[in-house]
């Protein structure tokens, strides 16, 4: 019996060893993700709009970024611009709709790594029910446990670029620009454990 | 460069250009009939100018689905000349509201219904108004120029109201297509060609603008909406009616003086908003 046992434990212990190692699940921490766009106003300036609304879910194992996983829903209506009669606007019919498209989604399709911190996501982003895919240049800026909740957290930066003509917002082009410049500060957080 | 600078530029010469050309085009065809079409052609002109676009078919989304109902406007003033029944404007009107209000049906909230209502009475008034006024005689204090200069007054005092309700797009359409209406109205007033009744149904994508404003956007001021067409509709009526008999001899300045009348009371309700709270019409 006690030989059987050993057996067993030696079994489980080598079949541990194994087992890939699994990707860790991250939520995005809203309070600690800024996701912010840029797009030329008439030559002279950028203007900057924020999303205040948004959830997520990143999967993500430094040693095997290509599986990665990342899922975005951001709530079009949380849009601000610091002004309330263009926030009016930009919410409206000719811009982001959203009466009739109330979210956009951002899912990652592809991985790549350029370096141990930095990468690229290709994903499907969809707005106002068109789907094109979107390149984000990504740096890993830290990975670890948050010294103040002790919950495991990964924290990244991204870059992006899109034409909001490829999405059918054609509204003033090309007095207010095409192109649409993406700004996305990330953290995300573990679930506390068990 | 200037032309890309200001978004306004381009689409107001394009809309002007239209309105007289197509203008010119009917009285050298000597066709009136085909002049009914001209509201339609000059906000299909503006749309795609503005908007920057010819959206595919099928539509997706409500500003997509304009262009459709502008389109389908332009089609049912030409045909206009079988199709005057008033259940036929009611119906267009119907028809156009409902595709625009399809994705809110899907999950109706208590505002939406009553909204429909009004949107629905109130353009089929309007469209029967105007089609009334385009087949009264211009002794009457009706006709062609008279029912185009409504038109341009529903329009003008709607842009305003549009740039505080949300959309500065339906701001610069209105201005656009205020142009091409002016040249097509200029055209009546000087060759009475008579534009006529069918006119009206080539109102159908502006009255879609509304639809969206009120429905999609949902930030507008909806009794000052429905006070617009109101003090238009009724300063036409007694305007007609009270001008004085002396006037009856001279039917252009008849049309001339309806249509500023019916200009002043549409920018009635822009005023109220400006002084209601002066940074509204802020650019």
């Amino acid at each position: 019996m006690r030989k059987l046992l050993g057996f067993l434990g030696t079994l489980l212990f080598l079949a541990g060893l194994a087992a890939p190692a699994r990707a860790a699940e991250y939520t995005i921490d809203p309070t600690h993700t800024h996701i912010l766009f840029m797009i030329d106003h008439l030559g002279f300036a950028k203007m900057i709009g924020l999303f205040t609304d948004f959830s997520g879910n990143i999967s993500f194992d430094p040693n095997n970024v290509t599986a990665s996983q990342l899922h975005v829903t951001i709530n079009t209506s949380s849009l601000d611009t610091q002004n309330a009669q263009r926030n009016k606007d930009l919410k409206g019919a000719d811009w982001f709709n959203v009466t009739e498209f109330p979210t956009m989604t951002f899912v990652g399709r592809s991985y790549a790594k350029k370096d141990d911190h930095s990468g690229t996501i290709t994903g499907d982003l969809t707005l106002l029910g068109v789907t094109r895919p979107v390149t984000l240049n990504v740096v890993l800026n830290k990975i670890g446990k948050n010294p103040l909740d002790k919950k495991e957290e990964v924290g990244f930066s991204a870059r992006g670029m899109l034409k909001r003509s490829d999405f059918g917002m054609k509204t003033f082009l090309p007095a207010i620009g095409d192109e649409v410049q993406l700004i996305l500060e990330v953290e995300a957080k573990q679930p506390s454990p068990m | 460069m200037v032309l890309a600078d200001n978004p306004l530029i381009l689409p107001t010469l394009a809309c002007l250009l239209a309105g007289a050309v197509f203008a010119g085009l009917v009285r050298l065809a000597r066709a009136p009939r085909f002049g009914a079409a001209l509201p339609a052609l000059v906000f299909l002109v503006g749309y795609v100018l503005v908007y920057a676009k010819i959206p595919a078919f099928p539509p997706i989304g409500a500003t997509n689905k304009l262009f459709y109902i502008g389109l389908a406007g332009l089609l049912l003033a030409l045909a206009a000349g079988r199709v005057r029944h008033p259940a036929v404007l009611a119906a267009a009107v119907l028809g156009a509201l409902l595709w625009i209000a399809a994705p809110r049906l899907a999950a109706p909230d208590a505002g939406l219904y009553p909204a429909l209502l009004l949107l629905w009475l109130g353009g089929t008034v309007v469209l029967w108004r105007l089609q009334a006024v385009g087949a009264a005689s211009p002794a009457q204090g009706g006709g062609g120029a008279v029912a185009l200069a409504m038109v341009m007054a529903l329009l003008g005092g709607f842009a305003p109201l549009a740039l505080a309700g949300g959309s500065s797009t339906s701001l610069l359409l209105a201005l656009a297509c205020l142009s091409g209406l002016g040249a097509a109205t200029l055209a009546e007033l000087v060759f009475a060609q008579g534009f006529g009744a069918g006119a009206a149904l080539a109102a159908l994508g502006y009255l879609a603008i509304v639809d969206t404003l009120v429905l999609i956007t949902r930030a507008t001021d909806a009794l000052l909406l429905i006070a617009l067409p109101l003090l238009v509709l009724a300063t036409q009526a007694a305007a007609a009616r009270l001008l004085p008999a002396a006037a009856a001899p001279w039917p252009r300045a008849r049309a001339v003086l309806v249509s500023l009348a019916c200009a002043v009371a549409a920018f009635l309700p822009a005023v109220f908003v400006y002084f209601r709270d002066p940074d509204t019409f802020n650019p």
